[in-house]
């Protein structure tokens, strides 16, 4: 951990790298990083809402799913990102010493800095459809931190997984599709609880990602907290993700050094 | 103080070698099917680099000369060994490290200059330091992928040697760019030289290496073969150039045909001989969990240790260990000249070297050590303990069998030999001591062929040590009780030793045909004869034989004594008597 204050810099410089090639050549630039979340939000609200008539309870549908969109989408592009992120610097790599971990966070980094304009915007999108703020809107810095320990913690496992076996990048594509689907992102929790078996919810909400999007809902929208099903816990909301994050981060860094050592041999071939 | 020391560093790296059984595009669909092996890129490496040396390294393509400069800058961990820094490592190795054509010139220096170590306040401080070295003017604002070739080479120098260090790796990148720049390249090395900076270069470049270095090594195949006189390593170096084209020539052209293998007078056993100025202290020997013992099991590694003083400086000289058979036979002895180890001069004081062989491929019973450290040609010895230690060789012996070899009947796999034959009756072969160069057929059994073949199938009659050998016997059996019998192919060397041999039940009646199949054959370069023969359990003789009329012939790249080629590698730290600087 010493030398990640040493190498701020250098992680800082690595992200801006990543954001400076995505947005430079575009003419729109850095509008891209908020058109495809909210195009993706309006799609997913045509689909959901005006086609299959999917409940949102009392919230728009529009905002139910804006709130799960945008922390979705830091998330699996930081995951993405980083599983490639040792493998595409292949060329710094074998050239110089620095701690190789920087480059995963790195790319989370860049993922955390294209999260965060999202966030006003959604708060401008609160304010268009008149609902009331959270007093919780505070504690968003907390909620952002607990979910990017997390990211960054797999991002460890996956990056340095990947280089050794390359199928990673495939089970990464299919685990994401399917959590998605097993967070409350378009359907609401409470329809989840009702028509599920007890022992179902008890495993879903284990789930660290349906904790954190509870917990960005309940920080975001005014009264959210008595919207929530019982089941949804301090538990299961709060301490639950924070385990998790903190597990994964260790285990993650871990199997990071563990594969670190094997990079040379695979990194080229 | 050593600025970097490195001690018997290796670095190994898998290699995948995809298979030729099938099609390209099968293997795309079955994905991972490419085969994994060790490769040791880099290996005994001894290294020791003062303050302020110039130090060159040479060798050919693939010797492992950026394999070292990798590891000397840390870009690259080690397999084994450890390796000591004692200051700021500047690697200079590729130029331009993460530079992005969409960037600017600018914005590529500070993200260079962060890769490589900089801080924000040291790049602004030496910003118009690093455009100024590179000439590039107006164009530092536009984007890299708009520069030529040698401009973003400038760039690259330029941000690269703006690093404080103390130590500077490089290799050719300094011989790129026009003329004008490298001089300007030159200069700066002769400035870091001048400022007392320890800089490592590897370079083609011969006349710069003679001019340039206090001192070279050259690499060969991984390995330090020689290390001194800038003047005479390129000489040295340009030696082995020529050496290889004959080689790539005519390849058996360097092989050794013939080796030592007759015992030294056993009656000189237990003595020793020697100018003394080096003694041999004692000889230890461990086992494979590094327990000191003289007994091990067959087949299991063995390490050799020796310990020794020496009371005046010596050059030029090697490390030889041998084993031999309590009768005499010459197994395995094995040096490090042979090895082609170039090893730093020995000062007074005391140290030691070792031998690890991993697998002990000698059957069971008493083996005796000698060991001695020789001059350059073995005209004389600084010490020779000749056969003073016994190492104790356990297992179930096998009719006087010298050696475990790897083999396996066409139809079974692989493995060691007797060890497997328990349940197999075994023929008595004093029978055949007398009957050397003779054969016995008749009606009921004969051996009718005996032959060799290399690893394509066709016969042949001389092997390389480590290649693929088969022996094929065609032999019938008519009108016999076939559980009783056994069938049996032996190696004896040509003076008579028998090397190594394999029991099979014979289980049709009528011809039969066998092949016996060495992987990798160990044996060492000389003749060997094959001999082949029936046995009756029953009737506990011979029906038939063919014993010693077959030969063939083994030559090899390996100019070890003795009978068996064992994998074994070497360790040593040896006294230095104050730093090897000319």
């Amino acid at each position: 951990m010493q030398d990640l204050i040493q190498y701020k810099r250098l992680v800082w410089e690595l992200a801006l790298r990543d954001i400076k090639l995505r947005y430079r050549k575009p003419f729109l630039g850095f509008l891209w990083m908020l058109i495809i979340p909210f195009c993706t939000a309006i799609v997913y609200k045509i689909l959901f809402s005006d086609f299959f008539r999917t409940s949102s309870g009392t919230i728009p549908f529009f905002i139910h799913i804006l709130t799960a969109m945008l922390p979705w989408a830091y998330f699996t592009s930081s995951i993405q990102s980083a599983s490639q992120s040792i493998l595409s610097n292949r060329n710094i790599i074998n050239q110089i010493s620095f701690p190789r971990y920087l480059l995963p966070l790195g790319a989370v980094l860049s993922n955390l800095i294209n999260f965060l304009p999202t966030i006003l915007v959604l708060i401008l999108f609160l304010l268009v459809f008149k609902i009331k703020l959270s007093g919780l809107i505070v504690l968003l810095p907390v909620v952002i931190l607990i979910q990017t320990f997390l990211i960054v913690g797999l991002s460890f496992l996956v990056s340095g997984l990947q280089v050794i076996y390359r199928d990673v990048e495939y089970i990464i594509q299919v685990v994401l599709m399917v959590s998605f689907f097993l967070t409350p992102g378009v359907y609401t929790l409470e329809d989840l609880v009702n028509k599920s078996s007890p022992f179902f919810v008890k495993m879903y909400m284990l789930n660290p990602l349906v904790g954190i999007l509870n917990l960005y809902r309940i920080v975001f929208i005014g009264g959210y907290l008595s919207y929530l099903p019982r089941q949804a816990n301090l538990f299961n909301t709060l301490i639950n993700p924070v385990l998790w994050a903190i597990a994964v981060l260790f285990i993650g860094y871990f199997v990071f050094k563990h594969c670190e050592k094997r990079f040379a041999d695979y990194i080229n071939v | 103080m050593d600025k970097i020391k490195l001690n018997n560093v290796g670095r190994k790296f898998l290699s995948f070698i995809e298979s030729d059984d099938f099609g390209n595009d099968q293997n795309v669909l079955r994905g991972m099917n490419s085969k994994k092996g060790d490769f040791w890129a880099l290996r005994n490496i001894y290294m020791t680099i003062g303050q302020a040396e110039v130090v060159g390294i040479i060798g050919r393509n693939g010797s492992g000369k950026s394999t070292l400069l990798n590891i000397i800058s840390k870009g690259l961990p080690v397999s084994e060994g450890e390796i000591i820094i004692n200051g700021k490592v500047s690697a200079l190795l590729s130029l331009g490290i993460g530079f992005q054509d969409e960037f600017t010139g600018k914005e590529n220096i500070y993200l260079n200059a962060s890769l490589l170590g900089l801080t924000r306040k040291e790049i602004d401080e030496s910003f118009l330091s690093i455009l100024e070295f590179s000439e590039l003017g107006d164009f530092i604002n536009a984007p890299l992928g708009s520069y030529s070739a040698g401009m973003k080479m400038r760039l690259g120098f330029s941000t690269a040697i703006h690093k404080d260090f103390d130590i500077l790796v490089t290799d050719e990148i300094i011989s790129v760019g026009d003329m004008h720049f490298q001089k300007k390249c030159f200069e700066k090395m002769i400035d870091f030289k001048r400022e007392g900076k320890t800089i490592v270069v590897a370079s083609q470049d011969m006349g710069f290496i003679a001019r340039f270095c206090d001192r070279a090594y050259l690499l060969e195949d991984g390995r330090i073969s020689f290390h001194g006189d800038p003047k005479e390593a390129v000489e040295k170096y340009e030696a082995i150039l020529n050496k290889k084209k004959v080689l790539s020539e005519g390849s058996r052209v360097y092989m050794v045909t013939e080796t030592k293998r007759l015992a030294t007078d056993m009656a000189e056993w237990g003595q020793r001989e020697g100018t003394k100025e080096v003694i041999i202290k004692n000889i230890q020997a461990f086992n494979k969990w590094g327990f000191k013992t003289d007994r091990i099991k067959s087949g299991q590694p063995l390490i050799v240790k020796v310990n020794f003083t020496a009371n005046e400086e010596i050059d030029n000289f090697h490390f030889g260990v041998a084993i031999f058979r309590e009768d005499g036979v010459y197994c395995y002895g094995p040096n490090t000249k042979f090895d082609g180890l170039a090893i730093d001069k020995i000062g007074k004081g005391d140290g030691h070297f070792e031998i690890e062989c991993k697998e002990v491929l000698l059957m069971p019973g008493t083996y005796y050590l000698a060991v001695a450290i020789w001059d350059e040609n073995e005209t004389f010895a600084y010490d020779y303990h000749k056969c003073r230690y016994k190492i104790e060789i356990e297992g179930k012996p096998f009719f006087g069998q010298l050696l475990l070899l790897p083999s396996r009947w066409s139809s079974e796999n692989l493995s060691l030999g007797p060890g497997d034959l328990d349940g197999y009756a075994q023929p008595n072969l004093d029978y055949l001591v007398d009957k050397y160069g003779t054969e016995l057929k008749n009606d009921c059994a004969s051996i009718n062929s005996i032959k060799c073949l290399d690893n394509y199938g066709g016969e042949d009659s001389i092997f390389v040590t480590g290649k693929e050998t088969k022996i094929k016997v065609d032999f019938q059996v008519a009108g016999l009780p076939i559980k009783d019998l056994l069938f049996w192919v032996g190696i004896y060397r040509s003076d008579g030793i028998y090397c190594h041999g394999r029991v099979k039940p014979i289980t049709a009646d009528g011809s039969n045909t066998e092949i016996l199949v060495y992987p990798k054959i160990r044996l060492l370069p000389g003749g060997y004869k094959i001999s082949a023969a029936i046995w009756n359990d029953r009737a506990k003789r011979f029906i038939a034989y063919t014993h010693g009329l077959n030969a063939f012939n083994i030559i090899s790249d390996k100019q070890d004594h003795g009978t068996i080629y064992l994998e074994h590698r070497w360790k040593w730290n040896i006294p230095k008597g104050g730093l090897t600087k000319k």
